[in-house]
């Protein structure tokens, strides 16, 4: 198979990064924008092989959210590993998914302070303080400056990623090197799922035992045990229902039902 | 007024979505009040709202999984407010803030009933119907549109106490349930990425990485520090690891019942 990824393929990703993320939502937040920002490439590179593109498909439609400029480098550096994969094969897939996980807490966190704390304010404050009385010139100047930033980090981290994520890739072959990097791509997913999952997943317990000066909330009483113990129960709870073959589906809407029901009895 | 509302939704609704997408800055206040000065012909009053709403709103952007009072929307209902009832930029200001924060209890729903959206992606994956895909995923601009003509049209036809209205007819226990849902549900990713790294003997590095930021209060940027450093150690011993004899202890054994 020759598909190859061209420079035309990535401006494609470009282009299709700036709508990443239209259909944004609680549970899997950008997945589907990141499925649908690379499957034209996806569909190159599986030309002739229905099956390897639909799990590549189901794959890359797994939980994704980083800073939404930050995507463009992610994507960047694991298209040649899809690439990679499509050709011939030496990767694992699960360590195109760690190392998506282990790229996007990190740049999601380096992305808001630079950009939403930094060039953000920067950029607005010489486009108000060039708008008094009125003067359009403080629009013009906000979004001719805050611009530079932004299409730039989308068009360059699309790119030199690629070259990046290629050069790396092609310097190694055999398949040992390959489950090594693997399992240390896993470690790295790994930890900053947890870390994810302790800052991330939120349950705001206002449950209250008790009455005046005995009254004690049930948070506490939870925090006492250990901090953070319901996020973590919830998230391990729903890795083994899907584990042992539980529908997505459902347990989302269990969730859903069940916070509703909760705070009608007063519980959150 | 029925061509001022029409033309204000669909100029909210695709603030909305840069908002969301692009990020070029067309619906940050400054520039979005500018240009719904323009529309209504006072591109002036527009201006210096914007530069007043962008202080206000500065320290308002969405960071992770948060949803921030939705600034888009309170800006173009502050400055239509300004040009068309002739408000003085004092009483737009203060209309502003809390059609921001409706606006956001309607963006919970709207993100929640997008999660569905998803649901019909895994199943065109599953049938191999990737146009499908495409199609979902462009779906999510029609629920934006729903949730911003939802606030924006009444309260400029009506008047925005209509919207505050609106908004508290709902009961205040399916709000709460909702936002207390949205910030249970990324579990549900979380726990669909760990089927996916799904590897026996790692399972400890996610207890790590969760105990470190419980009780280390460590940022996810000192955990990747660490998590790179002990990447490289296990990768360390793991090859200079003596072949040990293959039988299974009872520990073992254990462990893997």
């Amino acid at each position: 198979m020759d598909a190859k990824i061209t420079k035309k393929d990535l401006n494609r990703v470009v282009r299709r990064n700036i709508i990443f993320q239209l259909s944004w939502n609680f549970e899997r937040m950008q997945a589907l924008g990141y499925c649908y920002t690379i499957l034209p490439i996806l569909k190159k590179l599986y030309k002739n092989n229905p099956e390897g593109l639909k799990k590549a498909v189901q794959r890359n439609l797994e939980f994704f959210n980083t800073q939404p400029y930050m995507a463009a480098p992610i994507l960047g550096i694991t298209l040649p590993m899809e690439e990679k994969l499509a050709t011939d094969g030496t990767i694992d897939p699960s360590t195109i998914s760690a190392a998506k996980i282990a790229m996007m807490g990190p740049l999601a966190g380096v992305g808001d302070s630079l950009f939403w704390f930094t060039i953000f304010p920067i950029c607005a404050g010489i486009g108000i303080s060039l708008s008094e009385g009125g003067n359009i010139l403080g629009p013009i100047a906000f979004l001719l400056l805050f611009n530079i930033f932004n299409l730039g980090t989308r068009y360059y981290g699309v790119v030199k990623g690629y070259e990046l994520g290629t050069n790396f890739i092609g310097e190694i072959t055999s398949g040992s090197v390959m489950q090594r990097i693997s399992d240390a791509a896993t470690i790295l997913g790994l930890m900053v799922l947890g870390v994810m999952t302790a800052t991330m997943v939120s349950v705001p317990l206002g449950f209250v035992i008790g009455k005046g000066d005995q009254a004690m909330s049930l948070q506490m009483i939870l925090d006492g045990i250990m901090p953070n113990l319901i996020p973590l129960g919830i998230t391990y709870l729903v890795y083994r229902l899907i584990k042992k073959g539980k529908s997505v589906t459902k347990i989302l809407f269990g969730i859903i039902i069940l916070s509703i029901l909760g705070a009608m009895v007063g519980l959150f | 007024m029925l061509l001022n509302a029409i033309l204000l939704t669909i100029v909210a609704w695709l603030l909305a979505l840069e908002y969301m997408n692009g990020h070029f800055g067309f619906s940050r206040p400054l520039v979005a009040a500018t240009i719904v000065g323009a529309l209504l012909g006072d591109v002036k009053t527009g201006i210096i709202i914007g530069s007043s709403l962008q202080l206000i709103f500065m320290g308002m952007t969405g960071i992770g999984a948060a949803v921030p009072p939705d600034a888009v929307i309170g800006s173009v209902i502050a400055t239509a407010f300004s040009i068309l009832a002739n408000q003085s930029v004092e009483v737009s200001l203060s209309l502003a803030v809390p059609v921001a924060v409706a606006s956001q209890a309607l963006d919970i729903f709207a993100r929640t009933a997008t999660t569905g959206l998803m649901h019909v992606a895994d199943k065109a994956a599953e049938e191999e119907n990737y146009n499908k895909i495409e199609l979902t995923h462009y779906l999510g601009a029609l629920i934006t549109f729903v949730r911003v003509a939802i606030i924006v049209f009444p309260a400029i036809y009506f008047g925005v106490e209509v919207v505050e209205n609106l908004i508290s007819a709902i009961p205040s226990s399916v709000l709460r349930g909702l936002e207390v849902a949205g910030g249970i549900l990324p579990a549900v990713g979380f726990g669909m990425l760990l089927t996916m790294l799904d590897v026996k003997k790692l399972k400890p590095f996610y207890f790590i990485g969760f105990a470190l930021a419980t009780f280390g209060g460590f940022s996810l940027i000192g955990v990747t520090m660490l998590s790179c450093c002990i990447a490289l150690l296990f990768d360390y011993f793991s090859k200079n690891q003596k072949p040990s004899d293959d039988t299974v202890d009872e520990l073992d054994k254990l462990m893997n019942s």
